[in-house]
This record gives C-alpha cells, sequence and structure tokens, in this order.
C-alpha cells in the first residue's frame, strides 16, 4: 500500500571530543582515521541506498545526528555530502545537521549550506556558564550564542535544545535561558530533562539535589507559549511553520531510512537498527555485507499501543480516521475508551481526534502506560 | 500393693531467664556422669537451635540421671527441663505436676525477678519441694546472703539451706545433689493400682509417631497395653516405653513414680494433649488426674507468603510445625492486600515470634507476619456473643452491644529509681493499678491490670528501655474486661480496604488513625488524581489527608532509536501494573501493603 507520508533519512555520527556524565548514547572520541573512515563508508551506505529506494521516492527530511555531526572535519564532510546527491530530494526536504557550539564553524556552516542543508539543531544545552560546567560540556554560554548568530546570519533555520532539572539549577537560570533564546530570534526549542541513565557516568555516581523539574518544565510551557511558540510536542516548542518535519516523521510512523553505525529506521512498519559498533560496522560496509543488526515488527494490539502513544506526544494527537484506517476501529475504540477513564483536564478532545492537553502533557508517562497492554482484536486488513 | 521405687527423685529446675538453669541442668548431668565429657555441649537440654541463641527453653526436655549418693545408694534422678516464659505457663505446669521437687535457681547478684517468684509460686502450688540455689557466686557483685534473706522475705520460702554454687566453674553442683536426694520426696504411688499416667509434653517423631512424655502416678506400662486417653477417649496400644538416659531408650515396663515415654502409632497432637490422663483400657482408673486444660490460643496474626505462589509451601510447613507443637493453631484465612495466607492462633508473643522464626528457618518459607492482635469478645445487642478473632470480625457498630478485650494482670519488678517511669508508661498503655509494693528498699514491685492489646504492642520494649533493663516482668491472664473499643477503617479513595483496619480503645482512635492515614500517605504513589485517604469509625470520618495528584512525570525525549527504548519501557511498567493491586481506581504496588502490615519492616520506624 502507497501511503502518503513522507520519506525520511537519519545519518548517525558517533563521534564525541569527550563524554557527557549524563549520556548513555552510543559516541566515543574518535581517532582521525576513524572519521575518515566514518566518512567513505557512510558515503557508500547511502550510494548503496540510493539503489534500493523504491522508485520515484524523494526524500523530504534529512537528519544527520550524533554523537556531535559538527566534529568531522570539512573534507569529512565533503565525501559524504557528495554522495548524499545520490539519493532523490524532494524540493521542500528539511536537511537538519545537529552541531555543538564549540565545533560549529562558519567553514562547515556555508560547506553545509552549499550542499542543502537548511537546518541546524544546536546543543545549547544551557546558557549559564555553571550548568555547562556541571554537565560536562566544552562550551560556554558566549560560544553557544555566537554560534546561533552564525546560523541566522546564515538564514538556516535553528534549533536549540535545553535541559532542565540540572543539578544546581534555578527557575531564575532555567528562565534567562530561554528568555535568551527567544530574544536571539531562535524559533524551535527542544527542552529535556535531566534523566539519571544507568549506563551513564551519573548512573554511576548520581549528583545529589536534583530539582524535580515541575516548575521548570511548567514555566517553559507558560513562557513559550507568551512569546508566539506552540508546544507541538511533549519536549519541543515552535514558531508558526519551524516545527521539526523529521521528528514528526517518528512521532507519525512515517519510513525513516538509516544509515551509519547504531542509526535507527522504520520502514514500512518495520523498525530496525545497524550494528552499534564502529569498526563492526565499518567493516561490513567494506565487505559489502548487510548491516542490519535489529529488526522490530510490531503488529496488532502492540502497534496500536506504539502509535497511540507517539501520536498522543504531539499537540496533533490522535487523528480518528486516519487511525482507524492504519490500525483498526476495535484499538481505536479501546483507545478512547480507556482515555475516557482518565480525569478529563489531562485531554483535549477535539471531535475527530483527542491530544494531551498543556496539564496532560506532564504526566504522560502515566497517560500512556494506560494504554499500553490493548487486547488483541481480530486481524485488521 | 507395691510400692512405687523409693531411690526415685523426679525434679525441674526453675528460674528467671538468664539465671543459669541450663548451666546447672549441664554441670548435674555431666557430674552424674550420664553424658560423658567429651560428648558435652553447652546448654545440652536446649537442642534446638533457636533456643541456644536465645538462651530460652521452649521444649520440656526429660533426662534421666543415675546418681550414686554419699550415703551410699544408687538413685534415678528425672530432671524435667521447662520452658520458663509465661506463654508456656500451662506446658510449665504439667511438667511441675510430674515431680515432686524443684531446684530454684536465683542468680546472686541480680535476687528475686518476675519470674523467679512466678515460677517459685508454681511449684508451691503444685506441692513440690523448692530447693533454692543461689548460682553465679563466682562473680564479684553477688551477694548471696542478701539474695537469700530476698527469697525468704518475698517469697516465703527456707532459704537457710540454699546451695551456694556457680555453675560456670562447677562449685556446689555435688551439694545439690545430695540435697536432691535428701530433701526431695521419693514419689508415692502404687504400681498395682489402674494407670495414671501423666502426659506433659509430647513430641512428634518420623518413625514412631507421636512420642508421649509421661509421669505414672499410679499403675505400670508397658508394650503391648492397651491405653486409653481420658480427655480426648482414643485408645491405642502402646508399642514402645522407655526412659530418657538421655534419648530416647526402650525399657521392659515403666512403674509408678517413674517418668518416661511411650509410643503408640498416634498420628497427632491433637490425640495427644499435654495434661492429659493415660489410663489402661481393661481397669481403666475412677478419675483423671487435675489439671487438664485445653488450648487456648492469646495472640492471633496473619501468616502470608511474601511469594503469593508459595502458598502450599507455607501450609505444608505450618502441618509440620504443628505435629511438634499443638499449641499452634491456624485456619485459611484471604486478604485483599495479601492474597491467601493463615490466620494464626498462638500462646503468647514470644510463642508467636518462636514460631515464626520457625517457619522461616526450618521451613524456609518467606513470611509476611501482619501485627498481632488479641482475641476480642463482641456481644451483640441480640445476646450473641462473637468472638473476633481479626478486625473483619467485627459486626457492623450499630449491632454491637459491648465489647470485651482479654486483660493481664501485670507484675512489673524494678530499682526503685524507675517507679515513676514504670507507672506512667503502664498508665499509658491504660493500665489500672492494684498495688506497690517495696521487696527490699531498693527494689519495688508494682502491680497493674493491663489490657493485653496494649501489652502486645511494644510494651516490653518500652519498660526494658524506660528501665535500661533492669525490670523485669511476669503476667498472668485474668479474662474479660468490657472496654470502649471501636473498630477503625482506613478508606482508600472512599474504600474500606480491610486489611488495614484495626481495633483500638476509642481514645486512641484519632492519633492511630491519623498515624495510619500518614503512613499511607506516604506509601500510595501519586496517580492521576487526587486520592482521599481517610479513617472512620462506624460511618464518622475522624481523620483525612490527600495523596496529591501526579503533576508531571519524567520527560525525555523520543526520537528514532528511542522508540522502541520507549516502548519498552512502558512495558515494562506495564508488567509491574500488573502486580498492582486495585482499590477501586487507585493502584497500590504489593510494597506498600507489605510496609504497612508487616511488623518486621516496622523496627526503623521505632
Amino acid at each position: 500500500m502507497e501511503n502518503k507520508r513522507g520519506v525520511s533519512l537519519y545519518v548517525h555520527v558517533p563521534f564525541c571530543r569527550s563524554k557527557c556524565p549524563y549520556c548513555a548514547f552510543y559516541s566515543f572520541r574518535p581517532q582521525f582515521q576513524e572519521m575518515e573512515r566514518w566518512a567513505n563508508c557512510a558515503a557508500k551506505e547511502l550510494t548503496t541506498l540510493s539503489t534500493t529506494l523504491p522508485p520515484r521516492k524523494k526524500l523530504t527530511t534529512v537528519y544527520f545526528g550524533g554523537g556531535t555531526p559538527s566534529l568531522l572535519s570539512c573534507e569529512n564532510w565533503q565525501v559524504v555530502l557528495k554522495a548524499m546527491e545520490s539519493l532523490p530530494r524532494d524540493d521542500t526536504c528539511e536537511f537538519t545537521v545537529e552541531a555543538n557550539p564549540e565545533s560549529l564553524t562558519l567553514e562547515k556552516l556555508r560547506l553545509w549550506r552549499a550542499y542543502g542543508v537548511n537546518r541546524i539543531s544546536l546543543g545549547v544545552q544551557s546558557l549559564n556558564d555553571m550548568e555547562l560546567k556541571t554537565l560536562a560540556r566544552p562550551h560556554t554560554a558566549s560560544d553557544a550564542l555566537q554560534a546561533l548568530d552564525m546560523c541566522i546570519k546564515q538564514e538556516v533555520r535553528v534549533s536549540a535544545d535545553l535541559m532542565f532539572a540540572l543539578p544546581g539549577q534555578t527557575l531564575r537560570s532555567w528562565h534567562n535561558s530561554l528568555r535568551t533564546l527567544v530574544h536571539a530570534g531562535i524559533e524551535h526549542i527542544s527542552i529535556y530533562q535531566l534523566t539519571i541513565e544507568p549506563e551513564s557516568y551519573w548512573g554511576r555516581h548520581t549528583p545529589q539535589g536534583l530539582p524535580d523539574g515541575y516548575q521548570m518544565y511548567r514555566w517553559a510551557q507558560y513562557y513559550l507559549c507568551r512569546r508566539g511558540f506552540c508546544q507541538y510536542e511533549i519536549a519541543s516548542f515552535a514558531t508558526y511553520g519551524q516545527e521539526s518535519r523529521h521528528n514528526l516523521a517518528y512521532w507519525r510512523r512515517s519510513d525513516v531510512y538509516a544509515v551509519g553505525p547504531g542509526a535507527w529506521g522504520f520502514v514500512n512498519g518495520t523498525r530496525f537498527a545497524k550494528i552499534r559498533d564502529f569498526s563492526t560496522w565499518a567493516t561490513a560496509v567494506e565487505q559489502g555485507i548487510d548491516t542490519l543488526d535489529y529488526l522490530e515488527n510490531l503488529r496488532g494490539a502492540r502497534e496500536a499501543s506504539e502509535a497511540a502513544v507517539l501520536a498522543l506526544r504531539t499537540s496533533e494527537g490522535i487523528d480518528f480516521r486516519a487511525f482507524a484506517e492504519r490500525y483498526g476501529n476495535g484499538y481505536l475504540s479501546q483507545i478512547i475508551a480507556r482515555l475516557r477513564e482518565l480525569p478529563s483536564q489531562f485531554l483535549y478532545w477535539k471531535g475527530d481526534g483527542v491530544a494531551l492537553s498543556a496539564r496532560g502533557m506532564r504526566v504522560g508517562n502515566a497517560i500512556w502506560s494506560e494504554l499500553i497492554d490493548l487486547e488483541d482484536e481480530a486481524e485488521h486488513e | 500393693m507395691t510400692a512405687a521405687h523409693q531411690s526415685i527423685r523426679n525434679f525441674s529446675i526453675i528460674a528467671h531467664i538468664d539465671h543459669g538453669k541450663s548451666t546447672i541442668a549441664d554441670r548435674l548431668l555431666e557430674m552424674t556422669g550420664t553424658v560423658e565429657k567429651r560428648n558435652m555441649k553447652e546448654q545440652i537440654l536446649d537442642n534446638m537451635e533457636i533456643e541456644r541463641e536465645r538462651g530460652i527453653t521452649i521444649k520440656s526436655v526429660p533426662v534421666r540421671m543415675n546418681y550414686l549418693a554419699r550415703d551410699g545408694k544408687r538413685y534415678i534422678l528425672n530432671l524435667i527441663d521447662t520452658p520458663g516464659h509465661v506463654d508456656f505457663g500451662y506446658e510449665v505446669s504439667r511438667s511441675l505436676a510430674a515431680c515432686e521437687g524443684a531446684l530454684l535457681v536465683v542468680d546472686s547478684t541480680q535476687g528475686v525477678q518476675a519470674q523467679t517468684l512466678a515460677n517459685a509460686y508454681k511449684a508451691v502450688d503444685n506441692d513440690l519441694t523448692v530447693l533454692p540455689v543461689l548460682n553465679k557466686i563466682d562473680l564479684p557483685s553477688a551477694h548471696p546472703e542478701e539474695v537469700r534473706h530476698e527469697i525468704e522475705d518475698v517469697i516465703g520460702i527456707d532459704a537457710s539451706e540454699a546451695v551456694c554454687c556457680s555453675a560456670k566453674e562447677g562449685t556446689g553442683i555435688a551439694d545439690i545433689l545430695e540435697q536432691i536426694v535428701r530433701s526431695i520426696p521419693a514419689p508415692k504411688g502404687d504400681n498395682s493400682a489402674p494407670l495414671q499416667a501423666l502426659i506433659f509434653d509430647a513430641v512428634y517423631d518420623n518413625y514412631r509417631g507421636i512420642v508421649c512424655y509421661v509421669r505414672l502416678v499410679n499403675g505400670t506400662m508397658k508394650a503391648g497395653d492397651i491405653v486409653r486417653m481420658m480427655a480426648t477417649g482414643t485408645v491405642y496400644t502402646i508399642e514402645e516405653v522407655g526412659v530418657f538416659s538421655p534419648g530416647w531408650t526402650p525399657v521392659e515396663l515403666l512403674g509408678a513414680g517413674e517418668v518416661g515415654y511411650f509410643s503408640a502409632s498416634i498420628k497427632t497432637l491433637d490425640e495427644a494433649r499435654v495434661g492429659d490422663t493415660v489410663t489402661s483400657e481393661a481397669s481403666p482408673a475412677p478419675e483423671a488426674l487435675p489439671g487438664y486444660q485445653p488450648v487456648k490460643s492469646v495472640v492471633y496474626c496473619g501468616l502470608y507468603p511474601v511469594e503469593r505462589d508459595d502458598f502450599p509451601q507455607l501450609r505444608d510447613a505450618l502441618d509440620k510445625l504443628k505435629l511438634n507443637d499443638a499449641s499452634l493453631t491456624y485456619e485459611p484465612e484471604t486478604s485483599t492486600a495479601l492474597g491467601f495466607g493463615f490466620r494464626c492462633g498462638f500462646l503468647g508473643l514470644l510463642h508467636m515470634d518462636i514460631s515464626r522464626e520457625r517457619l522461616e528457618r526450618e521451613f524456609d518459607v518467606h513470611l509476611v507476619a501482619t501485627a498481632p492482635n488479641v482475641v476480642y469478645r463482641v456481644v451483640k445487642k441480640n445476646g450473641e456473643v462473637i468472638e473476633a478473632h481479626r478486625p473483619t470480625d467485627f459486626p457492623p457498630e450499630g449491632e454491637i452491644q459491648e465489647v470485651q478485650e482479654p486483660v493481664i494482670r501485670l507484675t512489673v519488678y524494678t530499682p526503685k529509681d524507675y517507679v515513676g517511669k514504670v507507672m506512667q508508661l503502664c498508665q499509658d498503655k491504660r493500665g489500672v493499678y492494684l498495688n506497690l509494693d517495696y521487696i527490699t528498699p531498693e527494689r519495688a514491685r508494682i502491680v497493674y491490670d493491663l489490657p493485653l492489646a496494649e501489652f502486645i504492642v511494644e510494651f516490653y520494649d518500652k519498660l526494658q528501655s524506660l528501665t535500661r533493663g533492669y525490670a523485669s516482668l511476669d503476667y498472668e491472664h485474668i479474662g474479660f474486661r468490657a472496654s470502649n473499643l471501636v473498630k477503625v477503617d482506613m478508606l482508600i479513595n472512599q474504600e474500606a480496604v480491610d486489611a488495614f483496619s484495626f481495633i483500638c480503645h476509642a481514645d486512641d482512635a484519632y492519633h492511630r488513625g491519623h498515624a495510619s492515614a500518614m503512613k499511607l500517605k506516604t506509601l500510595i504513589p501519586n496517580q492521576l488524581f487526587e486520592v482521599p485517604i481517610q479513617a472512620s469509625v462506624g460511618k464518622k470520618v475522624i481523620v483525612r489527608t490527600n495523596v496529591r495528584a501526579l503533576r508531571k512525570d519524567v520527560l525525555a525525549k523520543c526520537y528514532g532509536g528511542d522508540v522502541s527504548r520507549k516502548n519498552k519501557l512502558l512495558e515494562k511498567q506495564k508488567k509491574g501494573k500488573e502486580r498492582l493491586k486495585q482499590i477501586g481506581k487507585v493502584s497500590i504496588p504489593p510494597e506498600a501493603f507489605l510496609s504497612f502490615l508487616n511488623v518486621n519492616d516496622d523496627e526503623n520506624g521505632k
């Protein structure tokens, strides 16, 4: 079945200058040759992908994430971006690269622009130097603002990541980070709470006195919405038209192809991951061996649950007609019945759909966990 | 007419805890050569692990010693070691009834203590010759002469001939043996009279079935005899008779005055009850020996397996424990919170404690024990009387005419400096003052009537900490007394939860309700809505607090690979949720129930 949703591509760059104490993602400090090897292998994977991509399919979003993609040199980038040319892209394709303030240079930015990159996701994290130090980030607040300014001057869309509930963070410093970004002219902000992952450094050495983050999250909901932003997802705020279409692709369960070690993709209802270990992945690419490492194919109740949970992350919420068409009326009825059991202030019923209210977004986990154990329905076509 | 053996002496040893009873027993066994020195271990008669650890005696253990006295004659000494604790008062009284004499061991550094007195009176009640023994005279703080006077003043028995000994060093033991032979009368009794044998204990053996420990008062007993239990009316053919020398040693015949055992393929302890009289089926005795009482549980608690699947194991363990402990009673019950378990009745707190520990240790079942409660007697308006073993047995408030609770008469011995504190504690625990006197210028005896329910909650611990461990206590049950008792229900989101309700005095209802509500508040996780927690008496709510609605949970970003991870997290949450108990719309993790109900978990909260 041909679907009208877009086609996305995610490329994973597994390198970081240093490992942040809260991070449990796959990244490491690279040797020079490793970056070159990555670029060659990624280029090869991209070229291979161009031959397997269904005909007439054009990429609607591309996202280079990591890791720290901005750590790659211009030479490395040239190799990869050239290979990108082999993939057909829609005219309006959203092309995002993740960058950290300390490694973003004008040269790289210009190079990216030349190859069609039109959106930068900047790892600001905080605009308070103390907090940045606690997070062991290698940049300062002024580095971040300069990088931001540079992006805006180069006329690329720019988004900033901010973290809250940091050790020692106050509501005032949190507000200051938000306000400074808004005044700098940013149009997309992703906020996320510091979570202590067991596999991270802080998972083993947990800092004391972490705020619970309730006030900070609430303040972001209140403040940003009064500065022209819309909370279009649990953790994402954007001015009109500036939403990340790539991220929406995940939440809408659209097709996402994946390139790079440990990259995740989702095509035709199958979620998959590439080999996580860098050199194993690179060797596989070089030898022309398949780099798939993990496959997951949710069906029935579990698929419907996942779809509902993802949809309820966003302000679009669940569109009843589209949901029923894709996953079945039975599941939709089950979901609606369960949502009706919840206190009404958490939900926003729109007639043809339902979404979480601002209050509901604050307790998203508790609400989603109500939807996770749907009963299996008879096979749906 | 054949006279009973003149060379037999039957005696027991009684003492306050830690006054050296078991060590003296060890020395007696050693000196008479009953146990060879190389086989000797400390406190040989306390052979249960738990007895050694706690330094207490739970089961009676008889032992037979051969003694060549200074008069050149050989004597048979039967020592019946008895539990000292008040929980086992009935067993003790039966063991004492099997003897003609008792050694009253008093620590010469501590003097007369509560159980010294209680046990001495029991011995006197049973017409025993009481021989005081002053132990631990090797210690520098010993003051035997004072203690001698104390025994005469307080207990009122002649202590002028009391032997001074040190069981630790073995001094004075020979004198004790001589005194036993000389002062304790030989048993009376007639070998040709109809059989009357007192069962003073019974144990289970894998090969023999129940083995009854008996004292023959009249008549004889041998394998092949057909006997009848006079209380239960059951009839058996004796398979084996024997004596304890030590361990079971079969003999041809047990005669009047002797202490021994018999087995007769008896299957359960219910058929061979402590205190029952064994007689001959062919020529029965006209009457049973006096003093028989059926077992009466005093304290109840619920025992539940920690893992619900372990219920069959718990049942088996209780069945097996029951084989060795007739005083344990249990019936299945279910609790919304804890699932399937048993309501168990015990002779007292120590008995409860020990049984619980034995179940866990000897049978390897992990238990949740609910807080102990006493038996209440509820008189309904229609005249019906109910025995309530748990709060849910209470009828609706409107049907209750009167509630009665068991009361104990409590005697506390304390150094005079703590008299005020002890009396304050007794008052706080709803005690009724009866008497206060000074047994020496330094030590006082305080007597109160106290509701048992108050006694079983932390009383002993509090007394010990108030008096720095110097107080000793003893008590006896004196029956039921009407009291203003109420049932307090705990309501979660307007629904009463049976597992959390409790009985208490009306005056305590508010603060205990409040404490429970506060504890529940910390245990119940935040839900998506506000959850009221209330304590109510009847229809009247006396305490209310709220578990605040969840306002925020952790917000993490969720892109590509996170989707799958996030899903797994939510599924894990869902698995967790399956374990949750639903009280109406409120989900409560079982751990919350456990920490509310499990008394073991309460230690740190005190």
